[in-house]
């Protein structure tokens, strides 16, 4: 039950995941951030359904609100909403397939749409193409992310 | 439930924190939390920095310092008539009867943290109220006018960049000192002049200088390039596309701008006339030439040094 818990894994891929999101990237490149953090939750949420939910992922999001210094809530928001999807979706697919790809790039399409609408209200230029390029870099990355994780936690 | 109750909360944190500003301290320092792992990340970014500059050769170095030294003995000569050149626009202003003229001195920061979010143009550096860092306070790079402070903590600050959708300062054009305005877009290479007339004489390659209006910028510092002026007959406006002259994405060495006004004596009024008939504006021909001269010397001493 309190397995995530206990596990090295589930804290050291918080972290890493945290700090990978501040990496600079400049420019362009800014456009294309992958969200790090929106994967290894997924992950999480994927690998231990029983245990990591909805709040679990509203947490995470919340402490990334705090950590970029944005709108309070923003994150949280997405992340919830992403997590609650995936609930929909049915939680037990444990292993690693080309499904979970289809559901991380609906996942993160919702997350960024929240992200957009949030901005939109909030008065910002979020009316433009470039706000879609994180849910391509993200989906391109998922399986990267999804593998590596999956071996560690295995191995553990 | 829990979807509902959960996402309630955050809609509800978003609206506290975006219409009031209860949360602002909290926010203020809680973002200072991300800096160990910002300096973390940009740990590859100053090996290669420090590594360009550790790991050269002798000849490489040699090199480097005898450019240097030509581009200084450059500098210095340009420098040379800049003391002239600002004794004689300080002797005009007078003339002009200005009141005040700014004198700027610097501070040099280093950038720590950049914005993850491409629509918030801020950037975090290393000077805070302890430096003498004040909210508002100008901030350039080598090229031009970069932003401004928005918040400010002990050892550093936010500063919102002028690209920033949010940001807009007043400027004018060099060749013909047409004002205007110049918002961020909300991308890294351009603004937009706000409110330019069908009928202004602007065009491409005009250089933008802030104009000093509203106080918060020093003039005369470059804000940009006009790269295309559109006219459509439908719209009461023109749009003009300008590239800033700042680094704006790059830039890792940054420098504060302390204005501070120096104000002009009010010249004393001519004999002719006695202290409560003078007007508070004085136009130049009453002032005596003499001593609008004696404080142009003055104030050009001091502009030189």
């Amino acid at each position: 039950m309190t397995r995530p818990f206990d596990s090295v894994i589930f804290y050291l891929s918080l972290l890493v995941a945290y700090t990978l999101y501040f990496y600079p990237l400049r420019g362009d490149l800014t456009y294309w951030r992958p969200m790090v953090v929106f994967l290894v939750v997924v992950f999480w949420l994927l690998a231990e359904p029983h245990v990591l939910g909805v709040g679990f992922a509203w947490l995470a999001g919340l402490a990334l609100d705090i950590l970029t210094g944005g709108p309070l809530g923003q994150n949280a928001l997405a992340m919830g909403v992403s997590a609650y999807l995936l609930q929909l979706a049915g939680q037990r697919m444990k292993n690693f397939s080309v499904w979970h790809q289809m559901i991380v790039v609906v996942l993160a399409l919702f997350y960024q749409l929240v992200t957009i609408v949030v901005n939109l209200i909030a008065g910002k230029a979020a009316d433009d193409w470039h706000m879609l390029f994180p849910v391509v870099s993200t989906v391109v990355v998922w399986p990267f992310v999804a593998l590596l994780m999956w071996k560690l936690y295995k191995v553990e | 439930m829990k979807l509902l109750l959960l996402g309630g909360a955050a809609l509800l944190l978003l609206a506290v924190d975006s219409l009031t500003d209860w949360l602002d301290p909290l926010t203020s320092r809680a973002s200072q939390s991300s800096l160990p792992l910002q300096w973390l990340t940009s740990l590859p970014e100053r090996l290669e920095e420090w590594g360009g500059e550790a790991l050269l050769s002798r000849a490489q170095l040699e090199e480097e310092n005898s450019f240097m030294r030509q581009e200084l003995l450059v500098y210095r000569g340009q420098l040379q008539r800049m003391a002239a050149i600002s004794a004689e626009n300080t002797r005009l202003r007078n003339l002009l009867s200005a009141t005040e003229m700014l004198s700027d001195r610097v501070l040099v920061a280093e950038l720590i943290g950049v914005s993850t979010d491409p629509l918030r143009h801020t950037i975090v550096i290393n000077r805070g109220t302890l430096d003498g860092a004040y909210l508002g306070q100008p901030v350039l790079d080598e090229k031009g006018l970069m932003g401004q402070v928005i918040d400010v903590r002990d050892n550093n600050s936010t500063v919102l960049m002028v690209t920033d959708d949010t940001h807009a300062l007043p400027v004018q054009v060099i060749r013909n000192g047409v004002r205007a305005i110049a918002e961020g877009t909300g991308d890294f290479r351009r603004l937009n002049l706000r409110y330019v007339s069908p009928t202004v004489d602007i065009k491409e390659g005009d250089q933008l200088v802030s104009s000093g209006l509203g106080g918060r910028f020093p003039s005369g510092y470059p804000v940009g390039t006009v790269i295309g002026v559109h006219r459509d007959p439908g719209q009461p406006f023109m749009t003009v596309d300008v590239e800033p002259a700042a680094n704006i994405e790059r830039s890792r060495h940054l420098l504060l701008v302390f204005s501070e006004v120096v104000d002009f004596q009010i010249p004393p009024p001519p004999p002719g006339l006695t202290p409560g008939d003078a007007p508070q504006g004085e136009t130049p021909g009453e002032s005596s030439g003499e001593s609008a001269e004696q404080r142009a010397g003055e104030q050009g001493g001091e502009a030189a040094e």
